[in-house]
């Protein structure tokens, strides 16, 4: 095991560099060295060593600035500040910035070989409680739904209440925040969980096509039905039936599906035998069903069928928070996946996709991970790797003025909170009638279409 | 896999002389002493190099305190510079073990009881430090020999690529402090036993018959 441990060792004097690379080598680690800062954090790009000897007293770049940028890009690498005698208190605020220890040049052979084996178990603790962890976060299956943040522990909270019970659930959210994860989570801690999930996505057929997934048909139903079928209410007997897209369902199958509902009976196209199902709907959708409603493009008896329980998928751009978790959990995913040593982001990197509006939310931050993971040419993540991402992101930022920052932070906190004024004006620490000033003095409106 | 090692070794005090007419002419390793360094814990090391690392060792003519490699800053001589010179010295073995009474320092450590170079061609011993207890009042003749030894064994096993060893019982392991040391086996765990016997046959040599 000692065999896989890596080592760097950063100093300008090259008689340090060379005697502790010998003594290291001794105990069997990969050892390489590098002459300062900058040639250090160029070699951590592509090696993901283990633990660093980093000298403090360096010309060009200090100990502690390349300690800064390693505890930020690196968290995972343990660093070890070398020092001089009158150094102490610099070693004793590289500690606090995050340096596991410190010793004093010379070393004693007898505290370098304690602090080596002492760290090199710690590391290989670290190293099983990330094993453990994924195993954990596979078990429970909650995937791509992570989330620290206030609005997502109350979702998880929300969650693991509503699976108790066996009402339908409504959920809804703007596309791609995960609904059907969501969907999932729920179905694997209800009662029904050894039963099957069955979704199907209403929106992607068309009405006829639809009507013959969902309730089946007996053999020659329709032109080209040449074999009985079993539809997905069937299939869902004893499981949880998942309707993606609910919104676009077609009036008249509203009906249909409603009386399903009510009876939890059927029968298939064609058919007249009644099947009696046994399933619990959870429906999702991104769409406004009270508009709808309005509209009269959606039944509103069928509303209140589906939505017992109602879930709210808050977007990404609300919980800005949660981006570094899903950032390291994707990049853990598609560095596996496509087999790159990639696994690390630079904080410039990270701060940009803080920024982004993420339209597309956890799933558009998902295929930007795995779309910069393969053009990734290092083992960290720089903000070139997301270019793409860069055309929606300057609009705003790139002016002095005043005043149009202001309008464009207002601007962007309104959408953020889908134009509701109290929660903005909250976050903007104005009160509401201010707000409203600002937006008639600027004359800003909705603009995102959707809503 | 060979079975555990048991063998519980006692330190060869009384060494025959080597040279011996069964012995190949030319041994694998040599032994010098540098300095004011007794015959007697040469003879000893010489013997117990022979024994346990079952390689023939041959003593070398005594040489000079290694005043080339004295740092005046340090007060202490340079380990580093000390094995290049032996390295460059005083061929034809194939590994050379030099024995010095003076304090050896690298640059980045306040001391070594030992050096090698790894995988290379010489190895050094310091026995300033072996004469004492941590607290410095002198340790027994037997405790110091069985000192040396351990270190001689541990550095020439380092030119020979091994590297230390975590298992309990082995003279590979680390140690911290000459009290450390005294806990050491004389022996090699049988894992460290089989990465010399492989080391033998990469660098060619021949080992002596068990
Ligand atoms: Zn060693
Ligand atoms: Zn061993």
């Amino acid at each position: 095991m000692a065999n896989k441990i890596s080592i760097l060792v950063v100093d300008d004097e090259m008689v340090i560099r060379e005697s502790l690379h010998g003594w290291l080598k001794k105990s069997g680690y990969k050892v390489d060295t590098a002459e300062g800062g900058s040639a250090a954090l160029a070699m951590l790009e592509k090696t993901p060593y283990d633990l660093l000897f980093l000298d403090i007293m360096m010309p060009v770049m200090s100990g502690i600035e390349v300690l800064e940028v390693v505890k930020e890009d690196y968290p995972q690498t343990l660093v070890v500040m070398i020092t001089a005698y009158g150094s102490v208190e610099t070693a004793v605020q590289a500690m606090k910035i995050g340096a596991v220890d410190y010793l004093m040049k010379p070393f004693d052979p007898d505290q370098l070989s304690l602090l080596t084996e002492k760290l090199m178990q710690q590391k290989r603790i670290m190293d099983e409680n990330i094993f453990l962890r994924e195993q954990i976060a596979e078990a429970i299956r909650f995937e791509n739904l992570v989330g620290r943040s206030k609005a997502m522990q109350d979702l998880f909270a929300m969650i693991q209440d509503v699976a108790e019970s066996d009402s339908p659930v409504l959920i809804t959210g703007d596309t791609g925040t995960g609904k059907e994860l969501v969907a999932k989570a729920i179905h694997a801690k209800s009662a029904r969980h050894n039963g099957p999930f069955i979704a199907i996505n209403c929106g992607a057929f068309p009405e006829h096509l639809l009507e013959s997934e969902l309730f089946g048909h007996e053999r020659g139903a329709f032109t080209g039905a040449h074999r009985a079928k079993k539809g997905r209410l069937d299939l869902a007997h004893y499981g949880t039936l998942f309707l993606d897209e609910v919104g676009t369902v077609p009036l008249k199958m509203q009906v249909d599906l409603l009386r399903v509902l009510e009876t939890k009976a059927f029968h298939r196209l064609g058919g007249t035998e009644e099947i009696e199902v046994d399933f619990r709907t959870i429906a999702a959708t991104n769409r406004d069903l009270q508009q709808a409603i309005e509209k009269g493009e959606f039944r509103q008896d069928f509303f209140y069928r589906l939505n017992v329980i109602s879930l709210h998928i808050p977007p990404l751009r609300q919980r800005r928070d949660d981006i570094p978790l899903l950032v390291e959990h994707f990049l853990d995913r598609y560095s596996r996946e496509t087999n790159k040593d990639v696994d690390t982001i630079s904080k410039e990197a990270m701060d940009l996709l803080r920024q982004y509006d993420w339209p597309g939310n956890v799933r558009e931050l998902e295929n930007a991970i795995e779309r910069a993971v393969v053009i990734c040419k290092k083992r960290r993540l720089g903000p070139e790797e997301f270019s793409f991402l860069a055309p929606h992101l300057s609009a705003a930022a790139e002016t002095y003025s005043l005043e149009k920052t202001q309008i464009a932070h207002v601007r962007k906190v309104l959408n953020e909170f889908d134009w509701n004024i109290s929660k903005a004006a909250q976050a903007l620490e104005i009160n509401r009638v201010t707000l409203h000033k600002k937006i008639k003095k600027y004359d800003l409106r909705p603009d995102r279409a959707s809503n | 896999m060979s079975p555990v090692n048991t063998r519980a070794r006692t330190l060869t005090k009384y060494p025959g002389t080597n040279n011996s007419t069964s012995l190949p002419t030319q041994g694998v390793v040599g032994v010098v002493r540098l300095g004011a360094v007794g015959e007697a814990v040469l003879n000893i090391v010489a013997a117990n190099l022979q024994e346990i690392l079952r390689l023939p060792v041959d003593i070398l003519p005594p040489r000079q305190s290694p005043e080339f490699a004295y740092n005046e800053r340090r007060k202490q001589y340079h380990a580093a510079l000390i094995l290049k010179n032996l390295a460059e010295s005083l061929r034809p073995h194939p590994r050379i073990l030099g024995l010095v009474s003076v304090d050896l320092f690298i640059p980045v450590l306040t001391h070594v009881f030992g050096e090698a170079q790894m995988g290379g061609r010489a190895a050094v011993v310091s026995l300033h430090r072996l004469k004492q207890k941590e607290e410095g009042s002198r340790v027994s003749l037997d405790t110091f020999y069985e000192r040396v030894v351990k270190v001689a064994l541990h550095e020439v096993a380092h030119t020979f690529d091994l590297v230390h060893c975590n298992q309990a019982e082995c003279i590979m392991r680390i140690s911290s402090g000459p009290s450390d040391l005294d806990e050491l086996p004389l022996f090699f765990c049988e894992y460290c036993e089989a990465f010399l016997a492989e080391a033998y046959r990469r660098y060619d040599i021949q080992s002596l018959p068990l």
